[in-house]
């Protein structure tokens, strides 16, 4: 059935459920090594079968611009080993906790690109990016059941496997709202759900002349929703983020746009009603907008997170950590000195140019993808504000690596595509 | 370009150089040998085992006061407050401006990496000399009457961090190899050289005839030859030194050996006649002497051009067409001149020989379209292995 978002045949509620359980893994406690065999050996198990699909891939990794972050990562593994090694620490963890779960990561988005593309007739780069959309509306709504029967919440709480400082947090009234099947939602479940929105933005300029394109910003406040719930910045990006496609609704479609306003003042104002009448939506509240009803209380732009960041994540190193790092990434104690920044981390592990090459295997890709698509300007926007959206967020905690095994593989399906016409004929296994 | 990677090729490459990859991985593993020994770190850990005197019994308070004193403590060297007491030498501010602080139950770990072990007893006095500072800041600075901190004991360990050589040089080792691997993974993938029959095929869109090299190859260049009902054999190029002339000249031979009556015609002002005379070898060819071997003899490029263009090398090849089965013609580089062109339109059919790993695939298939586009007939292309460069990367 076609609709806004689906072509016929596009939409598949198993490969929906398969994309959402990936997007936001979780593990049991009890029976986690089935859990684990699920999440990891039955997708390396796949993609071995489909063996020719693999070349497939290593022949587009190869010949495209794939292959430079790909390289940088090889690179980056091999100095995360060489640093530790020489400046005498012997702390790997960079390459066991950094590297080690992006790659795991990678393998996990290989799976689920190659069931879309083996099971979706015609499947584009547009089809990768709606069930990733969807995988977020539908991790929302399991946050919105939690809120609404705390009992389902407290059945995941139990059956999760997640670390004591995960719990102790989810445990906390003012993050109530920060919990799903994953666990304890927080900085990286609160990017996926502004990479979503970017994602939608784009799939709405691409429609923005179709009448029922309401559904698709209905979409977009679901997962505004989304961000508020699990991370304030991603509220703010997403904020951003919007507000270049308002632009783009003020030229084309300026009435869609004032009711939309209209639409966010009338909420607004509903929510501030309830929040007076409900205890444990005035703490949501109260964290959710801290930044904003501490501007109106004192006319600063700060919180609690925001003044920790400034004061104690972020300073200027010694030169020498500057330039070559100590080789040190986490200590007994958590951090290496006590940032999570993800500016600082990489830089105090190996210095500036070990930093540089983190940032270029990324960036390289972004670029690239905005200089080779100078016609399709919706596809440029679309990477220019994923590289904001990552700038930002990196300020705070490391995000790369948790960006990079989503957009990487969005190319898979244009080199797909192009192989198909040339073909002449869909792509068979 | 939507291209299959040729795995074949790629491990064929990778074995090709695996004395370049040994190489790569024992300078890794020397280099980190060297670089460790340089840099010898140790670690000092200091436990200190704190007791909580509370006034008042508030049992349930004690998580949330032993934090707020915990994070007191631990904001107190963020701010390297050792950096602002007359009571540290400079170089001890500098060696102890990393501590980090872990808590449990009732511990605190302090953790501070040392770039040397030069003086470990004197830096022990200085870690403890810190330690009762902070002490004695916290005690000033922390004011909550119920809670009262004593140290109960301490206990140090000193660890020299690093592993041992034979672990370090096999990580390095594999490092090396791992990078070594990824330059020559980039390196083919770049390489857009012709060096296959199946680049040919990629590359030109046309079937390899044939490849060449000392021993073998020229049988089946002569069988396309034989079996096709043109006598006007263009040979040429898109490179110099592509081993043109000696593929033209085993031809040549090989022709002769079935006895056909060949005519071989240079077209090429960098080959002599004499040199044409001394090279082509006769085995058991009917030719009786060498007067089949004929080169249009000329002093330069202009006077080529004004023959060439002529009417009476046209009438000639006329002429020479029914006296001989087939003729051969050693035309020049493509890229050396265009009068090339203009032999090659005079063929009934030419054959474009490519040097493996010399001849850029993009660049050939633009020489050929151009051909393509002066209706000139190619029927194939040979690939020549006769005279490959030994380069420090193997292919």
């Amino acid at each position: 059935m076609k609709s806004i978002y689906w072509e016929k045949k596009e939409f598949k509620w198993w490969i929906l459920l398969l994309c959402a359980y990936h997007f936001f893994p979780f593990i049991t406690v009890r029976g986690s090594i089935i859990m684990y065999m699920w999440a990891y050996v039955c997708p390396m198990i796949y993609i071995i079968i489909n063996i020719n699909y693999l070349k497939r891939v290593f022949s587009i990794i190869s010949y495209s611009e794939i292959l430079v972050p790909v390289i940088s990562i090889i690179m980056l593994s091999c100095f995360s080993i060489i640093i530790p090694v020489a400046y005498g620490t012997n702390d790997l963890t960079y390459l066991t906790s950094a590297i080690m779960t992006m790659i795991k990561i990678l393998i996990r988005m290989l799976f689920v690109v190659l069931v879309i593309l083996k099971h979706v007739r015609n499947a584009t780069k547009e089809t990768y990016m709606k069930y990733f959309i969807f995988s977020c509306c539908f991790y929302i709504l399991g946050t919105i059941i939690m809120l609404l029967v705390p009992q389902v919440k407290e059945l995941f709480y139990n059956l999760v496997k997640e670390p004591e400082l995960s719990k102790t947090l989810a445990s906390d009234s003012r993050y109530n709202t920060r919990y799903g099947w994953g666990g304890f939602s927080g900085f990286e479940y609160t990017f996926k759900c502004v990479i979503a929105i970017i994602f939608n933005n784009y799939l709405i300029e691409k429609n923005i002349k179709n009448k029922r394109i309401w559904w698709m910003l209905g979409v977009t406040v679901v997962l505004l929703i989304g961000t508020l719930f699990y991370g304030r910045i991603g509220f703010l990006v997403a904020l951003l983020v919007m507000f270049g496609l308002c632009i783009d609704l003020l030229k084309k479609r300026p009435r869609i746009l004032i009711i939309a306003i209209i639409g966010v003042i009338l909420s607004g104002v509903a929510l501030l009603i309830l929040q007076t009448r409900n205890e444990a939506v005035r703490a949501w509240f109260e964290w959710a907008f801290d930044l904003f009803l501490t501007f109106f209380e004192t006319g600063k732009l700060e919180t609690g997170s925001s003044n920790v960041l400034l004061n104690r994540m972020l300073f200027i190193p010694e030169i020498k950590t500057i330039l070559i790092g100590d080789g040190m990434y986490s200590t007994v104690s958590g951090y290496y000195m006590e940032t999570d920044s993800g500016l600082m981390r990489p830089l105090l592990f190996g210095g500036i140019v070990f930093s540089l090459l983190r940032y270029f295997s990324f960036y390289v890709l972004i670029l690239i993808n905005i200089i080779k698509n100078k016609a399709y300007k919706e596809w440029r926007g679309m990477y220019f504000w994923i590289g904001i959206t990552c700038f930002i967020f990196e300020i705070k905690g490391e995000i790369i690596f948790s960006c990079l095994p989503i957009i990487l593989w969005l190319g898979l399906f244009e080199y797909f595509s192009k192989w198909r016409k040339k073909d002449g004929t869909r792509f068979e296994f | 370009m939507e291209r299959d990677l040729n795995f074949k090729k790629l491990i064929k490459m990778f074995i090709l150089n695996i004395r370049l990859m040994i190489l790569g991985g024992c300078i890794c593993a020397v280099g980190l040998i060297f670089l460790s020994n340089v840099s010898q770190n140790y670690t000092m850990v200091k436990k200190v085992y704190l007791v909580y005197d509370m006034e008042k019994p508030e049992e349930e308070n004690l998580s949330v006061r032993k934090n707020n004193y915990f994070d007191a403590y631990q904001n107190l060297f963020r701010s390297n407050f050792s950096w602002t007491s007359n009571n540290f030498t400079e170089e001890e501010k500098t060696r102890f401006n990393n501590v980090s602080i872990g808590v449990s139950s009732c511990m605190y770990t302090l953790t501070v990496n040392l770039p040397d072990g030069e003086n470990l007893e004197k830096d022990e006095i200085s870690f403890d000399k810190l330690i009762q500072e902070s002490e004695h800041w916290m005690k000033q600075k922390f004011v909550d009457e119920s809670l009262s901190v004593e140290v109960l004991s301490e206990e140090t360990n000193i660890i020299q961090s690093g592993m041992n050589t034979v672990l370090k040089a096999m990580l390095g080792f594999i490092v090396g190899v791992i990078l070594v691997l990824s330059v020559l993974f980039v390196v083919f993938v770049l390489d857009r050289k012709i060096r296959s029959s199946d680049d040919v095929n990629y590359y030109l869109g046309v079937d390899c005839l044939s490849v060449v090299d000392q021993q073998k190859g020229i049988d089946n260049l002569r069988e396309v030859v034989l079996l096709n009902d043109a006598i006007i054999w263009g040979m040429t190029s898109t490179k110099q030194h592509s081993s043109k002339t000696t593929i033209t000249k085993m031809l040549f031979e090989k022709l002769g050996v079935v006895g056909k009556k060949v005519l071989y015609l240079s077209v090429d002002p960098n080959i002599s006649n004499d040199n044409i005379r001394d090279e082509v070898k006769f085995s058991n060819a009917t030719v009786e002497d060498l007067k089949d071997v004929q080169k249009i003899h000329v002093d330069d490029w202009a006077q080529i051009e004004r023959l060439i263009y002529s009417n009476e090398y046209e009438e000639k090849l006329k002429l020479l067409k029914e006296k001989y089965d087939r003729i051969l013609v050693d035309i020049v580089a493509l890229e050396e001149n265009s009068i090339s062109q203009k032999v090659c339109s005079l063929c009934d059919k030419t054959l474009l020989i490519v040097a493996d790993g010399e001849n850029d695939g993009e660049e050939t298939a633009t020489y050929l379209n151009k051909l393509s586009k002066l209706n000139i007939e190619v029927a194939g292309v040979i690939l020549s292995e006769i005279n490959i460069k030994r380069k420090p990367i193997r292919f």
